[in-house]
């Protein structure tokens, strides 16, 4: 084959790929894109609730309301499936979502078109880090302090009365990338031309309480978390370390039993837990609480 | 590379290369694979289990509870087996698993596409105390990397099963801790209920090809590494304590059998 022959084949060939490069420019028109941030109804109302007739709350018979919900975000970036990135500067905020869902950027100009790569991180906020309002000088320095990316504190009370405060986090900085929309399990978003596009990053706060990470029929649970209470009444991540999953316990030391009087197992699959305690597997669960507009799940990466 | 090679390498018109670029870029985006990745091959598959280091075999080991356990009899179901390209990096694994749970996430899995290098698509009940792993010949596979293992337990094995009881899993042996000696026996049953069964992301980085085998070797004390042999209920009349299902012993072995610490794997070319 002459190279004449060659180059002919090699442009015929290549048609399909410039087309398709040229139908996915999008035209050049603009659209701007809202970004908010929300823990749900679990971060306002604590738990249980009643959304759409199901109530979601723990099978213990607990029930809790958080004092304080507080995430660090930030890298929050689209891409398309070409590799064109949009144009934006994101700057890591501190937000608050206990009582609002508040907006950490909107961003003009962007080209119309789907970005089918989103990502988000869930960052320890520095000094740097602009907060969005509400969230009190005292809680950044105590997440800086535990380097945590996701802070929640308040007080949870047992069926019988019994009540305990906790002070809970997420001690890891994760990326949270190629999100799905929870709107049309969509990859990304859709930029539109000449309109606002919104997207909420929600925070999954019933993973923290999640006992499986391994079956659908994933229930929420206390008791476990409650019987590592200090003298005081309070629980933190660190303290969960002292339940072995193996052997949970009560707060009187017995072994802890489910509805069914069956010993309680927390169950973490293959799922690689540094050690086989409930605090290795709260961690774990929080890598995951990151999400894209509802119940869009995302992959995960530890930034 | 010779002057000649070269010369006529860079004698190529700009405009050549550029499609040549083109050519190669488009061949990438419609999923073809470089090099020699992808090539059909067959592999070997050797699954077995190894001991603990300083252990006189891999029934033998000691637990971080304290007690020393010599197994007499260790069986369990394994398969199928696959091997992925991608590490299933620690947290995108969990999420992997996680996406079955967390309410009305509507069991989407983004994993879908992860390139299989190979698989073995049996089920085999191995004894994990007999010095000869289970060789599995000539398996159909694609050449490239393998950066994890995913093994399935609870499946029905076609041969074997006798050996287990009915269960998925089975011991007999001996737990001594100070002057404490516990004679026990008992079968592990694990339901296959969303992703329970399966242990994935075992650690496996090696590139596959032709004759390459791949071991898979289960690591026994993982099984009991949690168990308080103190928990089981009393002993039957043959002097032996049962690994009752709704037992401490049953929950550290539930946990233990299916962790990543339960398994090693490894290419050899």
């Amino acid at each position: 084959m002459n190279n004449a022959k060659i180059r002919f084949l090699m442009g015929i060939l290549t048609v399909p790929f410039w087309a398709s490069s040229c139908l996915e420019s999008g035209g050049g028109e603009v659209g701007s894109l809202r970004v908010t941030l929300s823990g749900e109804q679990g971060a306002k109302v604590g738990y249980p609730f009643t959304v759409d007739g199901e109530t979601i709350g723990f099978v213990d018979g607990w029930s809790l309301r958080f004092d304080e919900v507080v995430v660090g975000v930030g890298d929050f970036r689209l891409r398309g499936a070409d590799g064109e990135e949009a144009p934006l500067v994101a700057d890591d905020v501190v937000a608050s979502l206990r009582t609002d869902d508040p907006v950490a950027w909107e961003f003009e100009g962007l080209p119309a078109r789907r970005w089918d790569r989103l990502s988000y991180a869930l960052r320890v906020p520095s000094d740097g880090t602009r907060n969005l309002g509400g969230v009190p000088e005292a809680t950044l320095a105590r997440m800086r302090a535990l380097g945590a990316a996701l802070y929640v504190t308040g007080t949870a009370t047992s069926a019988a009365g019994r009540a305990v405060t906790f002070e809970l986090h997420l001690p890891d900085a994760v990326v949270a990338d190629r999100c799905e929309s929870g709107r049309d399990a969509r990859p990304g978003v859709v930029v539109t031309p000449s309109a606002r596009t919104d997207v909420e990053l929600t925070v999954h706060l019933d993973h923290l309480f999640f006992d499986s990470l391994v079956v659908e029929t994933a229930e929420m649970r206390f008791e476990a978390l409650a019987a590592v209470a200090d003298d005081g009444g309070r629980i933190t991540l660190d303290a969960l370390a002292a339940q072995p999953l193996a052997d949970l316990r009560d707060a009187t030391g017995a072994p802890l039993r489910d509805e069914a009087g069956a010993l309680l197992v927390y169950d973490p699959g293959s799922a690689p837990l540094a050690a086989p305690t409930l605090r290795e597997f709260v961690r774990a669960s929080l890598w995951t609480v990151g999400h894209l507009d509802g119940e869009g799940h995302c992959e995960y990466a530890r930034e | 590379m010779d002057g000649d090679f070269m010369g006529r390498r860079w004698a190529m018109s700009m405009e050549f290369r550029i499609q040549f670029i083109a050519l190669a870029a488009w061949m990438c985006l419609s999923g073809c694979e470089s090099g020699t990745e992808g090539r059909a091959i067959h592999f070997d598959l050797a699954i077995g289990s190894v001991a603990e280091e300083g252990a006189p075999g891999p029934g033998v080991f000691e637990t971080a509870t304290g007690w020393r356990v010599v197994l007499d009899e260790a069986r369990i179901a394994l398969g199928p087996v696959y091997l992925y390209a991608d590490s299933l990096s620690l947290v995108r694994g969990l999420e992997r698993i996680l996406v079955p749970v967390a309410r009305a996430h509507g069991g989407t899995d983004p994993y879908a596409a992860r390139v299989v290098r190979g698989e073995m698509l049996e089920v085999v009940v191995l004894d994990a105390l007999s010095p000869e792993r289970v060789i599995f010949r000539a398996l159909p596979g694609r050449a490239g990397r393998v950066e994890s293992v995913r093994v399935d337990l609870a499946g029905l094995a076609s041969d074997g099963a006798a050996a287990l009881r009915g269960h998925d899993a089975w011991v007999r042996g001996i737990a001594t801790r100070g002057d404490e000696t516990v004679s026990f026996e008992g079968g592990l049953d694990i339901p296959e209920d969303g992703l329970t069964a399966n242990v994935e992301g075992i650690p496996c980085d090696g590139f596959v090809d032709d004759g390459t085998t791949i071991t898979i070797d289960v690591r026994l004390h993982a099984w009991f590494d949690a168990a308080d042999f103190t928990r089981l209920p009393p002993a039957n009349t043959e002097g032996v304590r049962v690994i009752s299902p709704d037992s401490q012993v049953r929950n550290a072995w539930y946990l233990g059998a299916r962790s990543l610490g339960a398994f090693a794997a490894a290419l050899m070319p």
